[in-house]
């Protein structure tokens, strides 16, 4: 069972990513704290889960980071990840993807 | 200093992972910012309580970044757990260029009391280059007492091919300061085939102020010796007792 949630969490991973980097620009700790908190901590990653999914998605072109400080002057710069518009072309193909395979396992479930 | 604690569970991380050097600096970038992002908002700042074991956190890298596990190979060298004076019993070292160090030293480069391998010194080595204080035993040998080999020199003792020493040298060629045996023998005693010295006993040349043409007797050998240089005559008798000058 533990594998299954694994694989089916991992399946949705970048659509999830792609969406939360759309509505706000967020650094890699940031987004693995949303993930949980919106989840109602299902998706409470790791971060050697979520990174590499912003790896791929930053190489595809999706993604691009940018490093910004902290507004106090004492924090560390942290590495923001933005969505290009390639990234939102995907995402929505994505979306479809994702409606269409919600759909079918409905239909076949109940 | 927090950082250098982050930096090097960061390094700890990664250096199991069998990816790119650019990818490791990303991932301990990441590492870094996370680490930080964690400590501002939590106060704590020991890395490992902030992550967990480095171990796991590479594990769980590697299965997402689909990357082979990275197989450390067996480290190239034995140590002994026994030490004296901080010095292991025995180093055994086969990697190129690396020093083995310790009592029995065996290595490409071997330093130790018995030093063995491509380039020994101890006080007794046997290698290719070989400085022992005692003996000494290579292709090319160098001792303070006892040289052996092809090449060799010693204060002492030499025999070998080409032997040369400040005492007693044996060999094909041999030179030295009071006593030499050989096809070819240049010292003040000199006992050869050519031979060149003071006190010379030759089979087909000799140069010197006493000559003898061989075969002589040994005992009129050792008493000519011992006339005229009898601290030679221990070597020259065991020498010629060997090569069963009688």
């Amino acid at each position: 069972m533990a594998e299954l949630e694994k694989q089916l969490k991992k399946g949705v991973i970048s659509i999830i990513v792609l969406t939360l980097i759309k509505q706000n620009d967020l650094y890699g700790y940031d987004l693995l704290k949303q993930m949980e908190i919106e989840s109602d901590g299902y998706f409470k990653l790791k971060e050697g889960t979520v990174y590499p999914v912003l790896y791929r998605l930053e190489d595809d072109g999706y993604i691009e980071s940018y490093w910004q400080k902290p507004e106090t002057d004492r924090g560390v710069p942290r590495k923001y990840y933005r969505i290009t518009d390639s990234g939102k072309r995907a995402l929505k193909s994505y979306q479809d993807e994702w409606r269409a395979f919600i759909g079918a396992t409905k239909k076949i479930l109940g | 200093m927090k950082e250098t604690r982050f930096m090097r569970y960061a390094e700890e991380v990664v250096k199991t992972l069998n990816i790119k050097p650019s990818l490791k600096r990303r991932i301990k970038e990441d590492l870094l910012a996370t680490l930080a992002s964690k400590a501002d908002e939590t106060g704590i700042d020991d890395p490992y309580k902030l992550m967990g074991d480095p171990q796991v956190v590479a594990d769980e890298w590697r299965e997402n970044l689909g990357v082979p596990i990275n197989i450390v190979p067996a480290k190239p060298e034995y140590r002994s757990k026994l030490e004296i004076f901080g010095i292991p019993l025995v180093h055994m070292v086969w990697e190129k260029n690396k020093v083995a160090k310790g009592i029995i030293a065996v290595g490409p480069i071997a330093l130790g009391v018995i030093a063995i391998g491509g380039i020994g010194i101890g006080l007794v080595s046997l290698a290719a280059l070989s400085l022992g204080l005692i003996f000494s035993l290579g292709s090319l040998s160098t001792s303070a007492l006892y040289a052996f080999g092809i090449i060799n020199f010693s204060l002492h003792l030499a025999a070998g091919v080409i032997a040369i020493s400040n005492n007693f040298a044996c060999g094909v060629i041999a030179v030295a300061s009071k006593a030499a045996i050989g096809v070819i023998a240049k010292a003040p005693v000199a006992v050869g085939v050519l031979a060149k010295g003071y006190l010379v006993f030759y089979d087909e040349e000799g140069a010197g102020t006493i000559l003898y043409k061989m075969p002589q007797h040994l005992e009129f050998i050792l008493a000519e010796v011992k006339r005229y240089y009898p601290e030679a005559v221990e070597f020259v008798q065991k020498v010629l007792s060997i090569i069963k000058i009688s």
